[in-house]
């Protein structure tokens, strides 16, 4: 039966309010917090260690440990921030866990007094019923749970499991003593140590930059360095070699390209942007020359573009009509400076061809109109 | 009258004055006549010579934002974002019309210009049925255009063209120099100025293509020369196929293959990775000097630079600063004379975080002070960043900085400066060693040159500028600060938000000081901005909220400022937002209001904020009796007023 009742009390459900409520009411005391955060909670061990073997003893108190700092993390984020209306709702809970509290206290006695015959029933059921509902939190029953764990303990082995369960969590109120150092294994010693001193510099806003520079600062300062008066490595001994060019051609014509771009940016000003444009060939060159880049012309001279009449020396009659028109054309090519000395050349010498061609017309054309005559 | 016969007065003289300056003229033209005349041999100058020469005229203008922005306010940059922005968008543009050029290439196949603009009309394509020769090739591999230069390479193959020997080796060279990848194209200079670290993060692992076109390219080479095993080397090195690339230079060595000095530095320059420990590094490093210094090669700028970052990667402080000053006088007595990337090398190798302090930089700075320096080694971007970097967090020193700006701006060392990345970190290091050594004075006087044309701070560097002036009383400069910082976007930082207002408000303006007179209109000014500024951002859904602490600062400076109109409508805001807002406003905040309230005689606005003040269990005894001293009250108000303190509070 009392093994059963305290599997009943093991229950999450009944556990967690409990829990809640402890750190709930913790959280708004007026105790200071940082200290008793890193310090695990176990008040009961001394008493435990006499009846209970040490290995869960162990367990109970690492997972006591762990609630505690579980607690205390949970306390910091909730007073961290002091919110507006805090004042009210503080005042309000206090007054409705008043209320609940003596309400609880009334109804479990008439529980107690329905149920129990005997006076010392009565207390204990009594007692019982209070230790669930108002939680182990509630410093004021530690008699009660003093009854329990003895009544647990002699009772029934076999629920022995489930006691100690039970026991480690009627013992989960929250140590604030500061615990005896001793009992810390070194590793958690450090860990802890190194924690708090994080949090710490963490909360003064001072990180640890410019204090590891101070220090460094005054532990050493090497002076001046003498850059080139040292011993030489003392492997090239030959300092006369000849320099060595670069045996890839291709290779270094890219690298210095991709050097000269690294120091290249966005052109600052106009001279620059035309620098820029000058460099890729879309504007002129400096000194600015109007053959620049002729490539067909370069070695033609001016009287070629000019003087045509030379290349119709050899054809062309000297008189008459095609003379006529032939020395129109020369004027007009003369005066063309969108097209080559060569082409000009060749456009007249189609002419040449032309008439070539059409001479036998022509010369029906100029019997018939005597008075004219073509030469051939 | 007075007037008129000043204006007849005046061209007279003036014509007086040019007569007799006339005659003075053409005294002083007097010959020297024993002087020949010498004229001076002609000087080649380049096309760019001249326009360079003008370029070097024009200062930088700190007021102008950078030429490349368009010169129209709206689209003056002011944050780093929109700087970026607004030039890439620049960028591209001219990529959309280079890329319409290319796509409608019919339309631009006409040819206007006299002599034809190459870069005007659309490139060549070549495509698998092309017409190609062995010179097309050949200008493609000058052009260093490796797509381009690889197709055709594979048409002649498959039309069986013989390749000669000399174009297949610088085929090889400009594959195995870009890893057979298109390298960015040279005309996108601001894609590459805010590039930031991309390609240096790529360059941390191998990324040599293995089996690709190089390898296949160095098989078909037969017999093996020195340049072909030197191209494969140099491409595997440079791409950290490091172990492949010292067993080519091993078997070279084996195969008695005289390579050159720049292969060396090649393989130097991975000693990091083929060896783990200092001392295996070192020793691989002498190794590969002795065997240069075997073949009789000459070690260059380039050697120097590999063997110090080669030591830069020591883990061992003592070793490699022993080896760095054994190195350094080894190449002063062959007469290589250092860059900037060897500066950077020794910045790295001396002062490290955790080594002790070196003072290496200012031997540094006594070498180079007032040289000019040009781009000799890719790392030479890297000093002046580290320069500061090293100034500020490693000496601390402002005299340090100030040398190493100078030389920054001594001739054209500004090219070297790197990327905007880097520009960025040089500013950011240099103004936050200024902000804490100098006056506030002083500091705001380089402040005001750099920002924002030059640079603009990042929010850090916002915070540590508020705290030096928070330090140093200057908080008439605070109203400047936050206009600035408005117009940076800094405002949805809440840390920056806080600093502001705290600065204002803890240094109470003095009105004695002219320089303060306008601080309590400004005050309230910045305050009233912050406020709708946040009221703003909370209807946008960004990350800031009002605090309690925030909400009374502002409180109080509308207060001083003697915007009491909007300091009702902040307090009612808390008041009706209390559930929402974290944290209450300072007790001051809520007295300096009551007082105002009293001035200003309105006692139910008082009255609103003794309830806030009570039902957040701020201390309200003081206000009450404020309030109750100030006022003559009416019935309903001191109802109210006994309501909120208690009866027993008037009887006293």
């Amino acid at each position: 039966m009392l093994a059963l009742r305290s599997t009943h009390r093991l229950s999450l459900r009944s556990l967690l309010p409990a829990a809640y409520k402890n750190v709930g009411l913790v959280s708004y005391s007026s105790q200071s917090k940082k200290d008793d955060g890193y310090s695990s909670s176990d008040d009961e061990k001394p008493t435990k260690k006499k009846d209970k073997p040490a290995e869960k003893e162990t367990a109970a108190q690492r997972l006591n440990r762990l609630l505690g700092t579980m607690q205390a993390t949970d306390q910091l984020s909730a007073s961290d921030f002091p919110r507006p209306g805090d004042a009210n709702r503080k005042r309000r809970e206090a007054q409705k866990q008043e209320a609940a509290s003596k309400n609880v206290l009334t109804a479990a006695k008439n529980i107690a007094s329905m149920l129990g015959t005997s006076e010392s029933d009565k207390k204990q059921t009594e007692s019982e019923l209070l230790a669930k509902l108002l939680g182990h939190g509630s410093e004021s029953s530690p008699a009660a749970k003093g009854d329990n764990q003895t009544a647990d303990a002699s009772s029934d082995p076999a629920g022995e499991k489930e006691l100690n369960l039970s026991d480690l969590i009627v013992g989960m109120k929250i140590d604030r003593r500061q615990q005896p150092q001793q009992d810390q294994t070194r590793g958690e010693y450090v860990r802890r140590s190194l924690a708090s001193r994080s949090k710490h510099q963490g909360r003064d806003g001072s990180y640890q930059r410019p204090q590891r520079h101070m220090k460094r600062e005054a532990e050493s300062f090497t002076g001046s360095v003498n850059l080139y008066g040292g011993e030489p490595l003392g492997i090239f001994k030959d300092t006369q070699l000849p320099s060595s060019t670069d045996i890839l051609s291709t290779w270094s014509q890219l690298s210095e390209r991709e050097l000269s771009l690294q120091a290249s940016h966005p052109p600052a000003n106009y001279f620059e942007q035309m620098v820029l444009w000058t460099d890729q060939n879309k504007v002129w060159r400096f000194p600015i020359n109007n053959e620049q880049d002729w490539v067909d012309e370069v070695n033609v001279d001016f009287s070629e573009h000019i003087f045509l009449e030379q290349h119709l020396e050899d054809w062309c009659p000297s008189k008459g009509p095609i003379r006529h028109f032939m020395e129109l054309v020369c004027v007009g090519l003369s005066k063309n400076p969108y097209v080559t000395a060569q082409e000009k050349k060749d456009h007249i010498l189609w002419f040449r061809d032309y008439f070539q061609a059409k001479k036998d017309i022509l010369k029906d054309l100029i019997s018939k109109e005597p008075g004219k005559s073509i030469s051939a | 009258m007075y007037l008129s016969r000043q204006w007849r007065l005046l061209p007279k003289a003036g014509i007086a004055r040019s007569l007799s300056s006339s005659g003075a003229h053409y005294t002083t033209a007097a010959p020297a006549e024993d002087s020949p005349i010498e004229i001076p041999n002609r000087i080649e100058r380049s096309p760019t010579d001249l326009l360079q020469a003008l370029a070097a005229t024009v200062g930088r203008d700190h007021t102008a934002p950078h030429y490349k922005y368009h010169d129209d306010p709206f689209l003056i940059p002011m944050s780093n974002a929109a700087k970026r922005t607004y030039a890439l968008s620049k960028e591209s543009g001219r990529k959309a019309a280079k890329w319409i050029k290319e796509e409608h290439r019919e339309l631009f196949m006409h040819q206007e210009a006299q002599p034809a603009i190459e870069k005007f009309a659309p490139s060549m394509v070549y495509t698998e049925d092309s017409q190609v020769e062995e010179s097309s090739l050949r200008q493609l591999i000058a052009q260093g255009e490796l797509k381009d230069a690889v197709l055709v390479y594979n048409l002649l193959e498959q039309k069986g063209t013989v390749i000669s020997p000399e174009l297949k080796q610088s085929l090889l060279e400009l594959v195995c120099f870009h890893n057979n990848q298109e390298p960015l194209p040279e005309e996108y200079i601001e894609e590459r100025w805010f590039m930031q670290n991309n390609r240096r993060r790529e360059r941390s692992g191998k990324t040599w293509k293995d089996g690709d076109l190089a390898e296949k390219l160095y098989s078909e080479i037969e017999p093996k020369t020195p340049q072909s095993y030197a191209s494969l080397i140099r491409g595997m090195a440079k791409y950290l196929q490091c172990e492949r690339a010292y067993a080519l230079l091993q078997e070279a060595g084996e195969k008695q293959i005289q390579l050159d000095t720049n292969t060396f530095n090649s393989i130097i320059q991975i000693v990091n990775f083929l060896k783990d420990t200092a001392e295996q590094r070192w020793q691989l490093c002498t190794e590969l000097l002795q065997e240069m210094s075997q073949q009789k090669l000459r070690p260059n700028l380039g050697t120097l630079n590999a063997v110090l970052q080669c030591i830069s990667t020591f883990g061992n402080f003592k070793l490699a600063r022993t080896a760095a000053l054994q190195v350094l006088p080894e190449f002063k007595k062959l007469d290589v004379s250092p860059s900037l990337g060897t500066y950077y090398y020794l910045l790295i190798i001396f002062c490290r975080e955790r080594g002790p302090v070196s003072h290496v930089i200012v031997d540094i700075l006594n070498d180079i002070a007032g040289k000019e320096f040009k781009v000799q080694h890719p790392k030479d971007t890297y000093f002046f960043a580290t320069a500061m970097d090293v100034c500020r967090n490693h000496l601390h020193d402002k005299a340090l900085a100030k040398k190493v700006d100078e030389l920054l701006h001594t001739g054209k060392n500004y090219d070297l400066i790197g990327d905007s990345f880097k520009e960025s970190i040089y500013y950011r290091n240099y103004l936050a060693l200024l902000c804490q050594t100098e006056s506030i004075d002083d500091f705001m006087q380089t402040y005001d040159l750099l920002v924002p044309n030059i640079y603009i701070p990042e929010p850090g560097i916002m915070e540590e500028i508020l705290r030096a002036i928070e330090i140093n009383g200057g908080v008439e400069h605070v109203p400047r600060i936050w206009s600035d910082m408005v117009v940076f976007d800094h405002t949805h930082r809440e840390s920056l938000l806080l600093c502001v207002l705290r600065i204002l408000v803890d240094n109470k303006p003095n009105p004695e000081s002219p320089a303060q007179q306008q601080l309590p209109e400004q005050g309230a000014k910045v305050a009233l901005d912050m406020y709708e500024k946040v009221e703003d951002s909370i209807r946008r859904l960004r990350k800031v909220s009002f605090t309690g602490q925030m909400l009374g600062d502002i409180l109080t400076l509308l207060v001083r400022g003697g915007n009491y109109e909007k300091a009702t409508e902040v307090l009612s805001h808390i008041d009706k937002n209390q559930h929402r807002i974290p944290g209450t406003p300072a007790e001051s905040a809520l007295q300096e209001f009551v007082e105002a309230s009293v001035q200003e005689k309105s006692p139910s606005q008082a009255l609103v904020a003794l309830q806030y003040a009570v039902e957040n269990n701020i201390d309200s005894r003081t206000l009450a009796k404020r309030i109750h001293e100030g006022f003559t009250l009416n019935e309903a108000h001191l109802s109210k007023l006994k309501s909120l303190v208690g009866e027993s509070f008037l009887d006293k």
